[in-house]
């Protein structure tokens, strides 16, 4: 089986090469019949290469140890449901996930595509399966997944080998969020390719009117989307499973994938100025490009071993090759945008500084000055250490003083943006905009400081949420009546009709809202509060106003891990809340490593969190851990928030989400050509 | 008056030795010590994060700063000393000196580049416009509205 799935990627491979070839060449004969060919070539890869996933997934789950990957990344007593997850428990494996999301991807976007676009796809095609190729190269090359056990005999001859089990997936894997989260981030990462490909394509073919950016725009939401709740899922499973109370820790692949979030979400708001004024055009041409890189860069920051995570696959020989290919991707799509720099002019003019198209472009630079903070503090030790020989670490207390003025400078224009009209905002209209929004944040700033909260971050943060809401709620209110008004509906009636004629706005301020709740999520982080004890049964630990008490200890054992379990009963106000059930565990298989499972009380107020960190050295007692942290639970609702607006946003019309305007996909080169040079 | 001024004169000195002795509430400063400095035992994890239990390295290091900040050393004092035994490595964040200096600065001075290239170019793009054509009145934020709707509907 495993000379099989190695066939299936080297098949891959050379359809992927064909599929290339044949589109291109396809383009320049302009023949038809070449580039139904390349399609067909791409279509048959990504089946083949779908079948060799499937085929290390029977490894896996048949327990095949003669194979690398199985036995470095499962043992026998592991649930078959973590068998499965462990395809990309070991960097080989997770690259085949890569090639196999990658291979997905493309097969979709060419199969939804194959009667559109039809001068642009050849090269959209060949772009897709370049980047396939690629990753084909260093799965079947470097880090191939089917490769076998040998061992060195005394001769020095080699002998196949099978050992007795396999070492075991790392104990962190083990978490149900760990098994959705790899595959929605690759999704989120991989898919900035499609957008990439159509702006190469439009580069190449000089048609660098509207059709490809919306097309575009939509394959970004959808791929912004999966990113982000990859984000949030890596958050969460931080939160419950590392059991240090938070859930980030600015982690140079947590930074990895954050950053092309930070330029796909500038991009998204961008690219609707394009859309309505023929504007940034070479901006938007720059995110693109630089989302692109930014996922590659993504899985070179986690297989270079460049920087030190707890994510990174630290025995991958992969670096140079990354770096070599984003180079030459850089290059070529520098160069593509400078030579076509006559076709990227702005159509029209702005009509004012007060208007919204200002408000956007501002957005735009505090996303991109906010990747780059993340980009720089991620890279410095690197820096650093290759300038001038010293080893540093740059951990949260840097991000956190950076980001945090960068984050609310940007939720206040998340709140401004919309108050401002497109085209040109006079200053009365703007007064009126801000008065109640100024006023109810205002009166918000007060009671907070009235409360007692002194944190300037967070009074600054709370009060802008208070901003930003307001202008959104007033958004919908406004509209809702206008509509009322017009069609005789009601309040709730008029309200969804609004929203689902106009998702993209509507589901944007959905979006909006959904990043004030996570926003209120993260000021609670000023006020955690932890205690560490060593307690025996019967003992009692406070923190805030809650009452842990120590009430039992018991051990169990299952054939993948021992455990031992820490039962506290949780009071507030002399009420019993819950009996809280903190864990530690200690996996048999492999290095033996321990994990925690947390035991949570959460409420939209603050989480109770307790941790049991394992046996006190005397014997009978034990070493725990409480944190009660405020507000995290918004964290986690304006996460499912952002992404119902985002859902409402890619919500099909009556013509399909992904279709275009029959004008733009009639539009030949020339006519393009003559519209934007005239 | 005076016998109140001199038990006052007794028992101020007096308060203040107890106060002086009573245990200082150190949670404050220890956090903070913690979340400076970088535990060496390879998690690369800030102190107050590392949650292996009897880490080599974390577990004496805090140790030693609850130990040195109960004996009223400050903060930055504790933080020098690790400094000076184990690198910068040892600090979670770059200090503000030397080349260090640059990592503080440079996303911020990257932000006020930004504003001022964008400033410059949201004004050169009004100004030919201004020009060109006659200033464009301000919309009614009802039309504006509604033609945006017509405009994504259509």
């Amino acid at each position: 089986m495993s000379d099989f799935g190695s066939f299936c990627l080297l098949l891959g491979l050379v359809l992927a090469v064909y599929a290339l070839i044949a589109a291109l060449s396809g383009a320049a004969r302009k023949q038809h019949r070449i580039v139904r060919s390349a399609e067909h070539a791409a279509l048959a890869a990504s089946v083949v290469i779908g079948i060799a996933t499937a085929s290390m997934i029977y490894l896996l789950v048949t327990g095949d140890f003669s194979v690398a990957h199985v036995a470095n990344s499962t043992n026998r007593d592991l649930p078959v449901f973590y068998k499965i997850a462990a395809l990309w428990g070991a960097h080989d494996g997770s690259l085949l996930l890569w090639v196999f999301v990658t291979a997905l991807i493309s097969g979709v976007v060419i199969f939804q595509n194959r009667f559109r676009y039809r001068d642009m796809m050849p090269y959209v095609i060949a772009v897709l399966m370049l980047n396939l190729a690629f990753f084909l190269i260093l799965n079947l090359f470097i880090s191939n997944p089917f490769n076998q056990l040998v061992q060195i005999n005394a001769d020095g001859s080699l002998q196949r080998f099978v050992p007795a089990d396999g070492r075991g997936l790392n104990p962190l894997l083990q978490y149900w969020a760990m098994v959705i989260h790899p595959p929605i981030l690759y999704l989120g990462f991989i898919g900035f390719v499609v957008p990439f490909a159509f702006a190469i394509a439009a580069l190449i073919t000089r048609q660098l009117g509207d059709s490809w950016i919306r097309t575009t725009r939509r394959y970004t939401l959808v791929t912004w989307l999966f990113l982000g709740a990859g984000l949030m899922l890596g958050a969460k499973w931080a939160y419950v499973v590392l059991g240090w109370g938070g859930y980030w820790g600015w982690d140079p692949v947590e930074n990895s994938s954050l950053m092309p979030w930070l330029i796909g979400t500038a991009f998204l708001h961008s690219v609707i100025i394009q859309e309505r004024k023929g504007m940034l055009k070479v901006w938007n041409m720059i995110l693109v490009l630089l989302m692109y890189l930014l996922g590659v860069f993504g899985t070179f920051i986690t297989r270079s071993g460049v920087v030190t995570s707890v994510h990174a696959f630290a025995d991958s020989p992969l670096g140079d090759y990354f770096l070599i290919y984003m180079g030459l991707v850089a290059a070529a799509g520098l160069y593509l945008i400078i030579d076509r720099l006559p076709y990227l002019k702005s159509e029209r003019p702005l009509d004012s500084v007060l208007s919204r198209e200002s408000a956007f472009l501002f957005n735009n630079l505090i996303l991109v000055v906010s990747c780059f903070a993340v980009l720089w503090g991620t890279m410095f030790p690197v820096l650093s250490e290759w300038l001038r020989g010293t080893k540093i670490t740059v951990g949260p207390p840097f991000f956190n003083n950076v980001n945090i003025p960068i984050g609310l400078f940007l939720l206040l224009l998340t709140g401004v943006g919309p108050l401002f009209a497109w085209r040109k905002t006079s200053v009365e209209s703007l007064r009126k905009a801000f008065f109640w929004p100024g006023i109810l944040s205002v009166a918000g700033c007060l009671a907070l400081i009235g409360f007692g909260v002194r944190n300037l971050y967070v009074v600054t943060c709370l009060t802008l949420c208070v901003f930003v809401t307001v202008t959104i709620v007033e958004e919908f209110f406004k509209a809702t009546r206008l509509r009322m008004k017009g069609s005789g509906e009601n309040f709730l009636i008029a309200l969804v009709n609004l929203t689902l004629k106009n998702k993209r706005r509507y589901g944007g301020y959905i979006v909006h809202f959904g990043v004030v709740l996570i926003f209120v999520g993260l000021a609670g982080n000023a006020f955690n509060r932890e205690v560490s004890q060593t307690m025996a049964i019967g003992d009692q630990l406070r923190i805030g106003d809650y009452t842990l008490k120590l009430v039992d200890y018991r051990e169990s054992d299952t054939p993948n891990y021992i455990s031992g379990t820490t039962y506290f009963e949780a009071y507030k106000g002399g009420k019993l809340l819950k009996t809280m059930k903190p864990e530690k565990r200690f996996y048999k298989s492999g290095e033996q490593q321990s994990t925690t499972e947390v035991s949570l009380y959460s409420t939209p107020k603050e989480d109770l969190y307790t941790v049991y960190i394992g046996p006190a050295n005397d014997g009978r007692s034990f070493e725990v851990k409480a944190h009660v942290n405020p507000l995290v639970f918004w964290v986690w609702f304006g996460s499912a928030v952002l992404v119902f607006g985002t859902l409402v946003t890619v919500l099909p019309d009556r013509r399909g989400a992904f279709s275009t305007p029959r004008a733009s996909l009639d539009r030949s080169p020339a006519f393009e050509k003559s519209l934007k040079l005239k | 008056m005076k016998k109140t001024a001199l038990a006052l004169l007794l028992v101020l000195p007096l308060s203040l030795a107890i106060w002086a002795q009573a245990p200082r509430d150190i949670s404050r400063e220890y956090k903070e010590a913690c979340d400076r400095l970088i535990c060496q035992c390879g998690c690369k994890e800030q102190l107050s994060v590392c949650s292996m239990q009897n880490c080599s390295s974390a577990t004496p290091m805090r140790a030693e700063i609850r130990e040195r900040l109960l004996k009223g050393d400050g903060v930055e004092a504790i933080v020098d000393s690790f400094v000076a035994r184990y690198g910068k490595q040892v600090l979670s964040a770059p200090t503000l000196q030397g080349f260090d200096l640059t990592a503080w600065i440079m996303p911020f001075l990257i932000l006020c580049l930004g504003t001022v290239v964008v400033g410059w170019i949201v004004v050169r793009m009004v100004r030919p416009s201004r020009a060109a054509a006659p200033a464009p009145t301000a919309v009614d934020p009802r039309v504006e509205r509604e033609l945006e709707d017509f405009e994504e509907e259509s």
